[in-house]
């Protein structure tokens, strides 16, 4: 019988560690201080014949913004014209929700200057989203997306 | 070293190993000689080991029974066996999770949903982030609304619509797994692409998962015939001594590990089936031999493995054949939850190409008048026997299996010996890039079912037994190495050839 009460003392214990570990652990990720390093959907970094240093976008691509940030300058370049002639569309999105959406006739750089609303989450960084209307090639380039600026 | 210097070895290790014993036989011998005076204690076998720790006790302390245990030999392994197969799964857990992480982060291995992990789990993200069955969605999101042909994802050309090469079986398997990235995914506020960290991890998670279920399913079935000692060496050798423990832990998304928890499961249930034919084992077994043949779809020559079970003549066949008749209700049952389960994948089918039964490899499939079985069982390429000698083990438990194990020859001949000319007649009869021959991978749990035959005919002979464990031992071991060898990119994924692998034996650079 002493055994039985001390097995369950034992699990109890280590239930109550468990949770404990699980609550921290899921604390810690609600706001993870490396997710500001985290993208997906972008290919590494390249240089433009002019210097400018660009990565390219798959269809849809991810990067984090510091959640202090009232805006943020965004270098876009699509080759939509050099390819099949017509326009494409690159939406922008910040946690899910929509931000704005430019058209891309020509092969010129825009620097479109986005306010981000300051002070709306508890979150470190927001999550910027990219989405495509048509990538090009094996590689299944999308977008050039330059160094993306703070403000 | 080259592979001849090793044999060489192998029997100089032998013959010390075999001295060995003959010095521990004799000591055993002189210990059976006094059992007279050993009380309740048994003196004279492994088993009885634990009890001998336990007569110990009469020793003034701890050193002195340490010192006691050190020089017993017998009495030491005695005490580890059971210990071992109690925490095998566990053992072999911490060395998957480590295992992953070395591969993925000290090798800079690449991503877990790649290649055939890719179209396996593809149908997650599809179903359940983009509610769409037809997988444009997620090509859109990841790709521009194609995806790369080599991953076997296609536009079927009378439709337009997408056909996947690999059916949803796998998808189903992970999904508690991806559910709780899912959640995560949302908790963390990280891309919900179905691609992005945690859904990685969780679908390697997964496959892992698997294995060990897998394993501790085997572990159950086999102690219900043998002793721990030998189960544990089953375990070691058919986890270790074969690709297995690399398809949970280097490429983990792919079906192999799924394949082998649910042959497990299938023996286990058809065992318990003819035992009782209780409803619950029915319908369970109906459901695991839907989903093997939504994992794979040549799987569902396991399903032979049902009626079968047991049948060692023509008499014991006919009498098989007049219990199925007598059971006929839940075995209609069986069959029609088997075909249920089924069902979603020849909608998706259906809705794709217009047809129920379709070829999603297109043109590509078998070649059935010439099939490479001297290629897929001994070839330096992939041959199963070549790169997992320790499954040879498994040939001679065929021969030499009695009692429960012989009621499992005839079905594992005939499911074995139909997959091997299925896998020899494929037209990519090296099944791709892998370590070793990965389809024979589904069906390892039967292999170890033979493994553990031969080792309890080989326990019975002393003489023979130590000469049984060092090739155990050494096949085990040579997998393991070249295992490590494949994982860091020296032994080249496909078309091996024997000077390569002359120049790569036992080689770290």
């Amino acid at each position: 019988m002493a055994l039985t009460r001390r097995r369950a003392v034992v699990v109890l214990i280590g239930v109550m560690i468990l949770i404990s570990l699980l609550g921290a652990a899921l604390a810690y990720l609600r706001d993870p201080p490396w997710i500001g390093a985290v993208t997906s959907g972008l290919r590494e970094w390249e240089r433009e014949p002019s210097g400018l240093r660009f990565r390219w976008t798959a269809s849809h691509a991810t990067f984090y913004m510091p959640s202090d940030a009232a805006a943020m300058t965004l270098p876009l370049k699509g080759i939509f014209g050099e390819t099949d002639g017509r326009p494409g569309t690159v939406e922008v999105s910040v946690d899910d929700r929509w931000l704005a959406t430019f058209t891309l006739a020509d092969s010129n750089w825009i620097r479109p200057r986005l306010p981000l609303a300051r002070g709306t989450t508890p979150r470190r960084y927001r999550r910027i989203d990219v989405r495509v209307s048509r990538t090009f090639g094996p590689r299944n380039l999308g977008v050039k997306l330059g160094e993306v600026v703070p403000d | 070293m080259n592979p001849i210097s090793l044999a060489r070895l192998s029997l100089a290790i032998g013959a010390v190993m075999r001295g060995v014993v003959r010095v521990y036989d004799r000591g055993a011998q002189d210990a059976a000689g006094r059992s007279s005076r050993c009380g309740d204690t048994r003196c004279d076998g492994l088993l009885s080991a634990p009890r001998r720790l336990r007569s110990m006790h009469h020793l003034p302390d701890m050193a002195s029974r340490g010192i006691v245990a050190t020089f017993n030999v017998r009495t030491a392994i005695g005490w580890l066996v059971p210990h071992a197969l109690r925490h095998f799964i566990l053992m072999t857990a911490i060395l998957g999770v480590l295992s992953q992480a070395w591969i993925r982060i000290g090798l800079g291995g690449d991503r877990p949903l790649r290649s055939d992990g890719y179209t396996y789990y593809v149908y997650l993200p599809a179903w359940l982030i983009f509610h769409d069955t037809t997988l444009e969605s997620v090509a859109r999101d990841c790709c521009g609304g194609t995806f790369d042909p080599s991953t076997g994802i296609v536009r079927w050309p009378a439709t337009g619509h997408f056909v996947n090469v690999h059916p949803i079986g796998v998808a189903v398997q992970m999904l508690p797994f991806f559910i709780v990235a899912d959640a995560l995914t949302r908790w963390s506020n990280l891309p919900r692409d179905g691609f992005s960290i945690y859904y990685q991890q969780a679908a390697a998670l997964a496959g892992l998962a698997y294995l060990l279920a897998g394993l501790a399913i085997l572990r159950g079935l086999l102690l219900r015939r043998s002793s721990p000692g030998i189960v544990l060496a089953t375990l070691i050798v058919i986890t270790f001594g074969t690709n297995l423990f690399h398809y949970g832990t280097f490429e983990p998304t792919f079906s192999h590990a799924f394949s082998f928890c649910l042959v497990a499961t299938l023996v286990s249930l058809t065992e318990r089936w003819w035992e009782a034919p209780r409803w619950t084992t029915s319908l369970a077994l109906g459901v695991v031999l839907g989903v093997l043949i939504l994992t794979r779809h040549p799987n569902a020559i396991f399903a032979a493995f049902i009626p079968l079970y047991g049948a060692t003549s023509w008499q014991t066949l006919r009498a098989n054949a007049a219990q199925l008749w007598a059971r006929r209700a839940r075995l209609s049952a069986m069959l029609a939850l088997t075909a249920a389960t089924v069902s979603p994948q020849l909608a998706i089918y259906h809705a794709a190409t217009g047809h129920w039964i379709v070829s999603s490899y297109g043109e590509l499939g078998f070649t059935f008048a010439s099939p490479h079985l001297l290629g897929v069982l001994f070839g330096v390429q992939k041959g199963l026997f070549f790169w997992s000698p320790a499954l040879l083990l498994s040939v001679a438990g065929l021969v030499v299996a009695r009692g429960w194990y012989r009621l499992l020859l005839l079905p594992t001949l005939l499911v074995i010996g139909l997959d091997t000319y299925l896998i020899a007649s494929w037209w990519d009869w090296q099944f791709g890039d892998s370590y070793g021959h990965r389809a024979f991978t589904d069906t390892l749990s039967l292999a170890a079912v033979f493994i553990a035959a031969f080792f309890e005919w080989a326990a019975r002979r002393p003489r023979l037994a130590p000469d049984v464990a060092i090739a155990a031992i050494l096949a085990t071991a040579l997998s393991v190495v070249q295992m490590i060898q494949f994982w860091l990119g020296l032994i080249p994924p496909s078309n091996t050839t024997w000077d390569q692998y002359r120049e790569l034996f036992l080689r770290w650079h």
